[in-house]
């Protein structure tokens, strides 16, 4: 089995000179610098305010649940791996545009997509070698913070089933927004308006659908906006970490209020279905649909555009 | 059955007719040449023969595959060079030729000793390992050849192969042509310019506004057309004989009287030439010689009306 050509010279070229390598140790520097401040933030700010009432037997339950800086150092490794997770998928949401946006539109404007076509390589295998060779580099980038998400052991309580959908979330985030990427530079004329089109829809799905949801709350009280949240992975990192965990929801759902009400529901959910399920097969289908659509843009004897 | 047959071929960009109702065979061992202004339709034409561009109507034929539903099974045996440089600035040379073998499949062992093989046929194996945007134009001309002769194709498509090399490299990649036409390949060249196909075609086929106003060899072309033609008319005697019948005959011009030469251009084909010459003997003039002054096939065809031959005629 030999591997994809286009996978392979993109990757050569990818990773040739300093460039690539630069902005790696940027990246991982800021990623560093904001992991240890979120960590010393959570080791620091979020401390018990008052001792610790040692509730004796036989005596009276407190009238009032545990106090919220009680709740917050209980969650300090949930919160600490929720900003992280979701600074992932910020990261994944700033670099992936910027990797593979630029892939097919450059072959078009250097002319050598047509000569590329001219070869028994499908279009399948010339849109999976670019998708690929981005989303590696992507993976890369995400694999060499995976250290710094180790500062979480020192908290502990994350169970190995959020680990891994956390993981899956971000996987499946980076392919789906890698995707996007190739099918506008498979139709846009240039590298620059390509980018600049699969970095506004990034930036609409990511942000763009919580501020919906957050503008629409005060504005009626009988349309539920909820479900503009299904297009952010953000949201489904939120849903993923909250979902067997009612403390850390009850700290987050203060962001996260139904339109209309002052308390937060089940926000996260639709049906039996929690939310990150949802965004997480929604974002994986419309990938694939994407890759065979900018597969199809580039075969030069396709029938359509 | 010829290796490349192209059927009432045409193919539309919105209301622009760019290649309209072709048809020409090509069979192995032999050059195909395509010429014609700017804007003719050879580029076009060529694409679709690449399987890079999809004909609107009509049907291409390679090795008796359809170009269109076959297209992958056809790639495999075709070489393209397009006529725009086509190469990746940031990749060597040696990668770009590499890159292009993965492409067509080729196993390891083999990319390794085709590409060496390559870049000495082209002259590039010195600068094997240099960046494609260090070499100079003709360099990456060269290298787009070596490209397109990767797979080991039997049809090979060239598209303004010698646009902007110089004297020397042209005769060079002429020479390469010849080379590879001799080793049972199909090429198909196209060119704006005639003079550089004359010496290397078999076959040549003229284009204007997307069709093919004449095919054939070069002896059969200037048959076919209509052409200008210079003659050269030799008397025994009484050349003012000569002169003022030539002067009163239709299609004649610039006429040239030296001793018992007369020089002169001539509007029409062989019979009308024949005819001149009939009507000269009657009027009394004694002709010692009566023949065409040589001259390169693109200065006989530069005024060649353009009407369109059917696609029989187009068969050579």
């Amino acid at each position: 089995m030999t591997m994809n050509p286009v996978l392979v010279q993109e990757m050569r070229v990818r990773m040739r000179g300093g460039t690539a390598y630069l902005l790696l140790t940027t990246i991982i520097l800021v990623f560093g610098a904001f992991s240890l401040a979120t960590f010393w933030a959570i080791t620091n700010i979020v401390r018990p305010v008052a001792p610790v009432a040692i509730q004796v037997a036989g005596a009276p339950a407190p009238a009032q649940g545990l106090p919220i800086d009680r709740i917050l150092v209980s969650q300090r490794g949930p919160i600490f791996f929720l900003v992280m997770a979701l600074w992932a998928i910020v990261l994944t949401a700033f670099i992936v545009p910027g990797t593979t946006s630029g892939s097919i539109a450059r072959e078009r404007e250097t002319r050598t997509l047509p000569l590329v076509m001219s070869t028994p390589l499908s279009p399948l295998s010339v849109v999976t070698g670019k998708l690929l060779a981005a989303g590696s580099y992507v993976v890369l980038v995400i694999a060499a913070g995976i250290p710094l998400f180790t500062l979480v052991v020192m908290f502990g309580g994350i169970p190995n089933n959020q680990l891994a959908a956390v993981a899956a979330i971000v996987l499946v985030t980076a392919f789906a927004f890698s995707a996007l990427g190739v099918f506008v530079s498979s139709i846009a004329r240039n590298g620059l308006l390509a980018s600049l089109i699969t970095y506004t829809i990034v930036l609409a799905l990511t942000l763009g659908s919580y501020a919906v949801y957050m503008a629409a709350s005060p504005l009626s009280k009988a349309v539920s906006m909820k479900y503009a949240l299904y297009f952010s992975p953000l949201a489904a990192i939120v849903s993923a970490l909250t979902q067997t965990n009612s403390q850390l929801n009850s700290i987050v759902s203060q962001f996260f209020r139904e339109p209309g009400t002052r308390v937060a529901g089940e926000w996260w959910s639709i049906g039996h279905y929690p939310l990150w399920y949802v965004t997480t097969a929604g974002y994986l289908i419309v990938g694939v649909l994407l890759v065979l659509a900018a597969s199809r843009a580039i075969n030069p004897l396709r029938r359509w555009i | 059955m010829s290796y490349l047959e192209v059927s009432h071929l045409s193919r539309r960009f919105g209301r622009t007719n760019a290649v309209v109702d072709v048809s020409f065979d090509v069979d192995l061992g032999s050059v195909f040449g395509l010429a014609g202004p700017n804007g003719a339709g050879k580029s076009t034409l060529v694409r679709m023969l690449a399987t890079i561009v999809r004909p609107t109507k009509g049907r291409i034929t390679i090795d008796g595959l359809d170009a269109v539903h076959r297209a992958g099974q056809v790639r495999r045996v075709i070489g393209y060079v397009p006529d725009v440089y086509s190469l990746y600035d940031d990749t060597k040379v040696w990668e770009y030729l590499n890159f292009f073998a993965r492409c067509y499949g080729l196993g390891a062992r083999f990319r390794s000793a085709a590409i060496a093989e390559l870049l000495k046929l082209v002259d590039l194996y010195e600068l094997r390992f240099a960046f494609c945007k260090s070499l100079s134009r003709g360099q990456q001309q060269k290298l787009m050849i070596a490209r397109a002769l990767i797979n080991e194709p039997k049809l090979l498509l060239l598209d303004e192969p010698l646009a902007g090399l110089d004297a020397q490299s042209r005769e060079e990649m002429l020479e390469v042509f010849r080379e590879l036409a001799s080793m049972e390949k199909a090429v198909v060249i196209s060119s704006h310019a005639l003079g550089d196909l004359v010496d290397v075609c078999d076959t040549i086929g003229l284009m204007a506004a997307g069709q093919l106003t004449a095919v054939g060899t070069v002896p059969e072309l200037i048959r076919q057309l209509e052409v200008t033609q210079r003659l050269r008319l030799v008397v025994v005697e009484q050349p003012e004989l000569a002169q003022r019948l030539l002067s009163e005959a239709p299609n004649v011009s610039e006429l040239e009287l030296q001793h018992t030469t007369l020089t002169f251009t001539y509007q029409g084909g062989r019979a009308a030439q024949a005819e001149l010459l009939r009507q000269l003997m009657a009027g009394g003039v004694q002709v010692a010689q009566y023949a065409p002054v040589s001259q390169p096939l693109h200065e006989l065809l530069a005024s060649a009306p353009p009407t369109p031959v059917s696609p029989d005629q187009a068969r050579p």
